[in-house]
């Protein structure tokens, strides 16, 4: 246990003309505190080593220490710009695994928490790719749009950032009065406000060069790499678990499963932007069809899973979240591990990189809408 | 892709890799779950060829690997890895391939089936990390959310912390 200070040596084969060039952990474009060692050859990569850790605080530890109910906060601290997924993706593998029912009116409202979230969480990828590219202005318009999501999480749930709503069971509580009249106008306003932003910036030719051809991943390397989501989407592969393995109440919904073909960054962004309308149908869909009933049953206080282990999985704006929980047949988990998206995505950042220049480094991270909290735990 | 009927055709897919594994590899023990999930045993010698089998099988191939988790079963001195793998973009066929070894720190060891599904570089990495197995022919097997000089492996059911605690600020620290 030293405290000390490591300095990797210099490698050996590093060639006459090469540079290791530390990017990171405090700049501003790697979403957090991410080290990116590159070693450049001019403005060319030729080696791209992600170090990661920054912000590890043993999530899986703890909750071997923790209830299961105790755990539902602690899923929020994960990916913190999407909470209701995470939430959701471990009350469904709980609930899976104790074979708990949950009313079919919660499990409509997951959907719409989930999906406000997944447009919440776009909007702000969406921004600071802009920021990440140069552009300052889309992400204050991403944020103002985000504020409404917000402002309807923070009605239901109290919370602003970190929400607890999802509980084991169902959901905390039932939708507030007005927060479906807010929620359709947001719906209303999202459509123009979409289309905004893709006159500013997806037809931008700063953006089209910066964009197209960057960062190149082919269905076979997406599979082969674990890419999952809007990643994996934009390379062509036509797979999302909302449709194809469907958990809460996804199997009533229809909606569009937008795909790329090239897998560069700019068919990442339009995959991107294609959810942000499938969500906002799927969002309408719900409150239309919206049944009655109990929002959250019954659990036992001192809840035991069965002995066993189970994994599961949900789709989250970044990709896959899966849980992967082995039980004693105690109160809490003998053993969880969380399955992180960002963290998987980040092993192929090298493959995308070698090869391009250094700007486009910061491009491939930004489309890769990578969470540090997600990544480290 | 159909989502309605998964479970039943998960069963399907379930069996025939079932059957395709009893006829290949003798060694590997498989039991079919309700749900359609396939758990496969295998011996360390056997995991490399069982995964290749897998990762080819015909028409489902499990070419997508999802998940490596460790388990740390201390009563009974050994660590499980289990690899948790699907088939894609048909999510039928789900298998989680399961191998055991020894508790203990320096025989903790399986292959590493980097060679076959490139994405369980990091994740083996981690299990590396948090329970001490090393991963024999991993390109990089380096820690990975742990910090080099770190000592122990935290998800270790024995596990100590024994670094010295914070010391706790008091009023007389602000002292001039």
């Amino acid at each position: 246990m030293t405290e000390t200070t490591e300095f990797r040596p210099v490698p050996s084969d590093l060639g006459e003309h090469e540079l290791l060039v530390n990017m990171g952990p405090s700049h501003p474009s790697t979403h957090g505190v991410l080290r990116v060692v590159l070693r450049v050859d001019g403005e060319k990569i030729v080696g791209t080593e992600p170090d990661v850790g920054f912000l590890h605080r043993c999530f899986e530890k703890m909750c071997e220490g923790w209830t299961y109910p105790q755990i539902v906060p602690l899923t929020d601290r994960t990916d913190y710009l999407s909470p209701m997924t995470c939430e959701l993706a471990y009350v469904t593998a709980v609930e899976k695994m104790a074979g708990i029912e949950v009313p079919e009116r919660a499990h409509w409202l997951r959907v719409i928490m989930a999906e406000l979230q997944r447009i919440a969480s776009h909007l702000v990828w969406f921004g600071s790719l802009g920021n990440d590219l140069g552009a300052t202005s889309p992400f204050i318009y991403a944020l103002r749009e985000r504020e409404h999501v917000m402002d309807l999480f923070e009605a239901v749930s109290g919370a602003r950032l970190t929400y607890s709503y999802m509980r084991l069971g169902g959901v905390r509580q039932d939708l507030v009065p007005g927060f479906a009249d807010k929620a359709r106008a947001f719906l209303k306003l999202m459509p123009g406000r979409i289309r905004e932003y893709e006159n500013l910036f997806m037809k931008n030719a700063i953006f089209l060069a910066r964009s197209k051809g960057v960062g190149k991943f082919s269905a076979q390397q997406a599979i082969a790499y674990g890419a999952s989501g809007p990643v994996l989407r934009a390379s062509g592969v036509d797979f999302d678990l909302r449709r194809d393995e469907p958990y809460a109440a996804y199997a009533r919904f229809k909606f569009d499963v937008p795909l790329g073909s090239h897998g560069d960054v700019y068919d990442r962004a339009v995959c991107r932007f294609g959810e942000l309308r499938a969500s906002l149908d799927i969002i309408g869909q719900a409150l239309d069809g919206l049944p009655g009933g109990d929002v959250l049953v019954k659990v036992p206080k001192v809840l035991k899973l069965p002995e066993g282990d189970a994994y599961s999985r949900v789709e989250s704006p970044r990709g896959e979240v899966g849980l992967y929980i082995v039980s004693d047949g105690g109160t809490s988990p003998y053993r969880l591990k969380w399955r992180a998206p960002s963290f998987v995505h980040l092993e192929s950042l090298a493959l995308m990189c070698d090869g391009y220049m250094v700007a486009d480094v910061v491009a491939n991270i930004a489309a890769l809408d990578i969470v540090l909290g997600e990544v480290d735990r | 892709m159909n989502a309605t009927n998964l479970p039943a055709r998960r069963m399907v897919a379930g069996e025939a890799l079932q059957n395709l594994l009893a006829s290949r590899v003798p060694s590997a023990r498989t039991t079919l779950r309700p749900d359609g999930e396939l758990e496969v045993r295998v011996p360390a010698t056997a995991l490399v060829a069982t995964a290749r089998l897998l990762a080819a099988a015909e028409p489902l191939a499990l070419n997508y690997l999802s998940c490596v988790s460790g388990v740390d079963w201390l009563e009974r001195g050994r660590i499980e890895v289990v690899y948790t793998l699907h088939s894609m973009p048909d999510p039928a066929a789900k298998v989680s391939l399961r191998v055991e070894t020894d508790r203990e720190l320096s025989l903790a060891g399986v292959p590493s089936l980097t060679s076959v599904w490139p994405t369980a570089g990091y994740q083996e990495r981690e299990v590396f990390d948090l329970f001490g197995v090393k991963f024999e022919g991993h390109p990089d097997l380096r820690r990975i959310l742990l910090g080099e000089s770190f000592v122990g492996h935290p998800l270790r059911k024995d596990f100590l912390d024994q670094r010295p605690p914070h010391r706790r600020v008091t009023r007389e620290d602000y002292q001039p």
